[in-house]
């Protein structure tokens, strides 16, 4: 197992590409701490009101979300690459298993939320120190729910990237392809084809709506205690159900396939 | 002799096309073995599926006695076409991702290195390398882990005359050092220059298979010419050391046993007052023979 992770990071850490995506993630995670001031003032709320404990976890991971598809998009990049380079071709020549490149993306990803997760939560520890009212200051961890819920989404959507990498193959055209089917797609199945409700837990759907919902009472109410504090179990269970499943779907195709 | 690989019928068909139509080969170790087929007769195809990378539609293949596991493959070097690297990564963390697959010591890189004589250039990416380069780098990766068989695909493809020179000793040398070593090639000269046995492929089906001095070996032949083929060809009959007479345009082509003497042919000829006006003893060049064995 840590064979493989070595391998993977052997592989990630000089390409220039990931140094510049993962980049560009840290950055919008500290952007939006910085901005968060003019985020609550879009929302009529106040700095303490959303960037403040405990609601701080609920409204940045609901943006983080967001910041994943960059860890998305590094995930198509560097499953298209093996493609493209025919450097899966090679791996399996020099004597790893089929299994083992698919377990080794896996493995990859997992690493990935965890530090995701981890960037999370200390830049909310932190802001939320900055910003809360000193009545909440004891309120750190309260709704760290959604601090797992974060953490599945990145799983989720890391493993959408490896399903869309390994069946396009093309980096350019697997990205489009994820591009098109993240909005247009799910929105018009959803709103337009799909009977009312039964499009909410399709992927998109899940991993930005259901796991971290959008706090509408707590922004309709000015400020009032809002209901959700954490995930619900069944966006969390559906959520990785997804993860394993895109997963899953890499490794059939990645065994069957002629490389 | 132990078998080094065994296949039993191994097949691939992309819908109608059969590309390896049931190939039963067998290579002994220490052996230098050719496969030896036109282009298209199947020859990749055959090492896909030997290296894992080609899915079989059926049949199967064994190397080292065990089986079809993917830990056989640690102990094959190969050399395919095309050497696929990371681009981004320079010449020494490629060799690193290859040695943490096989399972060898990440010392053994720098040896390989300098075998091929990229040692200076080893911090540098893949991707500034030069085509040569980037095959002494696909070699060295090779070496790796010091494997039981080489396996090669074309290695002389694109070089020149230099370089083709250097492949074929690098193949002796290995092949001295105990090495087993399977080579494909659409190049007769090649396989007749470094192998010991062939496998002569077309269309994906196996034509001959046996030691190069049995299968490749020029034949004798004999040309000859006169007034009135006809009472010429009648006369040799019952010559002795002839194989086989084949009536041409212009001439008779002998195709005679070895040792076969023309002078004598030419008195026997003028003992009974016929006189040749054309004769010729040749060997068969190997191309023919090729050319024949391949012919439809």
């Amino acid at each position: 197992m840590l064979r493989l992770l070595r391998i993977e990071l052997l592989k990630l850490i000089p390409y220039r590409t990931f140094k510049i995506l993962f980049l560009i993630y840290l950055l919008l995670m500290v952007l939006w701490l910085v901005g968060g001031k003019g985020i609550a003032n879009t929302l009529g709320l106040t700095p303490e009101q959303v960037l403040g404990y405990p609601n701080i976890w609920n409204y940045y991971t609901l943006y983080a979300c967001y910041f994943n598809i960059i860890l998305t998009i590094l995930i198509i990049f560097i499953t298209g690459n093996e493609y493209t380079y025919r450097t899966l071709r090679q791996n399996i020549i020099d004597g790893l298993q089929r299994t083992e490149t698919v377990q080794a993306k896996v493995l990859l990803i997992i690493t990935l939320s965890i530090i995701s997760t981890i960037v999370l939560t200390i830049s909310g520890v932190i802001g939320g120190l900055i910003y809360s009212a000193d009545a909440d200051k004891g309120r750190m961890l309260e709704h760290g729910g959604f601090i797992f819920g974060y953490f599945i989404q990145s799983l989720g959507m890391m493993s959408m990237g490896l399903f869309f990498g390994t069946l396009f193959k093309r980096t350019g055209l697997a990205v489009i392809i994820f591009l098109i089917f993240l909005f247009p797609v799910d929105v018009i199945l959803r709103a337009g084809i799909l009977p009312d409700g039964s499009g909410d837990y399709m992927p998109v759907a899940t991993y930005f709506l259901k796991i971290v919902p959008f706090p509408l009472d707590h922004v309709m109410s000015h400020g009032e205690e809002p209901t959700a504090s954490a995930p619900t179990m069944l966006s969390l269970g559906v959520g990785f159900a997804y993860a394993v499943l895109f997963a899953g779907i890499s490794w059939m195709i990645t065994k069957k396939r002629d490389l | 002799m132990e078998p080094v690989l065994v296949t039993v019928q191994l097949k691939k068909h992309y819908g109608p096309i059969q590309a390896v139509n049931g190939l039963d080969l067998a290579v002994q170790k220490g052996s230098v073995y050719g496969i030896l087929g036109p282009n298209g007769s199947g020859k990749t195809t055959t090492l896909g599926m030997l290296l894992g990378i080609t899915n079989p539609t059926s049949g199967s293949f064994s190397w080292f006695g065990k089986g079809q596991i993917d830990d056989n493959r640690k102990r094959i070097g190969s050399l395919l076409e095309q050497p696929n690297f990371y681009p981004y990564l320079t010449g020494e963390q490629n060799l690193k991702v290859v040695a943490l697959i096989k399972g060898v010591d990440e010392k053994e890189i720098d040896g390989v290195l300098s075998a091929v004589n990229l040692l200076d250039r080893k911090k540098s990416q893949a991707r500034t390398y030069s085509l040569g380069m980037r095959q002494r780098l696909a070699l060295a990766s090779a070496l790796l882990g010091n494997p039981d068989v080489l396996l090669l695909d074309e290695p002389t493809n694109g070089l020149d005359p230099q370089g083709i020179a250097e492949v074929r000793d690098f193949i002796r040398n290995q092949s001295a050092q105990g090495r087993t070593i399977i080579l494909a090639s659409h190049i007769l000269d090649e396989v007749e220059k470094v192998c010991t046995h062939v496998s002569v492929i077309k269309k994906g089906n196996l034509l001959a298979q046996g030691t190069v001095n049995d299968l490749l070996k020029g034949e004798d032949q004999v040309e000859i010419a006169g007034d009135n083929l006809a009472a010429l060809a009648e006369q040799l009959v019952n010559y002795p050391g002839i194989k086989r007479t084949e009536l041409l345009s212009g001439n008779i082509l002998l195709h005679v046993e070895e040792g076969f003497n023309p002078a004598a042919l030419n008195k026997y000829f003028s003992d009974k007052q016929i006189h040749l006006s054309h004769l010729v003893a040749r060997k068969k060049r190997l191309e023919e023979q090729f050319l024949e064995l391949t012919a439809e």
